[in-house]
């Protein structure tokens, strides 16, 4: 019985922490969308000719 | 270098560099961050934004704190001294917007003759990499030293 409680109130507990919103803080432009745009442009440019060796 | 700069602060691996921009505007804590493209590649990307107060940051912000050209000259700061730790790694650097990029090129150009001294750098233009030029619209950048270790 004192097993299911504890069970129970877990699974409440994990419904409730799931309709809970988290704000993401970056801290790091690397984590960035934008940034990370900017490494997927320049693995395109670094295939192309002319790239000093 | 010998256009003004701000102090710089960086992280112990020199990936990270931070300083505060300070003008009419008060005082904005700008970031200059390094990434490796693939492990082992010697390219790194370089982002750089702007950090407000609650810790977000923005590469896009115009931040027009009446100091441009001494913020651009301590992001070059910056690269010279990533290329203390990296002597071998080549700088890829691009603009989130034209305007952004833009911007590089005339910290470049500003900052050339200290850069040419111990760096090349080359330009991306029509899908294609030259040495830099002066006065050309270039998409991208990447800077590296002359004499690696």
């Amino acid at each position: 019985m004192k097993v299911n409680n504890s069970s129970s109130t877990l699974l409440e507990i994990k419904k409730q922490a799931s309709k809970i919103k988290v704000n993401h803080k970056l801290d790091s432009i690397v984590d960035t969308p934008f940034f990370k745009k900017k490494m997927e442009k320049g693995r395109k440019m670094l295939t192309a000719p002319g790239l000093p060796k | 270098m010998n256009l003004e700069k701000y102090e710089i602060e960086s992280s112990s691996t020199y990936l990270r560099f931070e300083f505060y921009s300070k003008g009419p505007k008060g005082k904005i804590k700008k970031q200059v961050e390094f990434e490796q493209f693939e492990l082992d590649s010697v390219f790194y990307n370089i982002g750089f934004g702007d950090v407000d107060e609650y810790g977000n940051i923005n590469d896009l912000a115009i931040t027009d704190n009446n100091d441009g050209q001494k913020v651009l000259a301590t992001v070059v700061l910056s690269i010279f001294k990533f290329f203390e730790k990296y002597p071998n790694a080549s700088v890829f650097a691009t603009g989130s917007s034209k305007s952004r990029t833009r911007l590089y090129r005339i910290g470049i150009t500003n900052n050339w003759t200290e850069i040419e001294k111990n760096y090349e750098v080359y330009g991306f233009l029509n899908s294609y990499w030259s040495p830099f030029e002066k006065g050309k619209d270039y998409e991208a950048f990447i800077i590296r030293a002359k004499n690696k270790k």
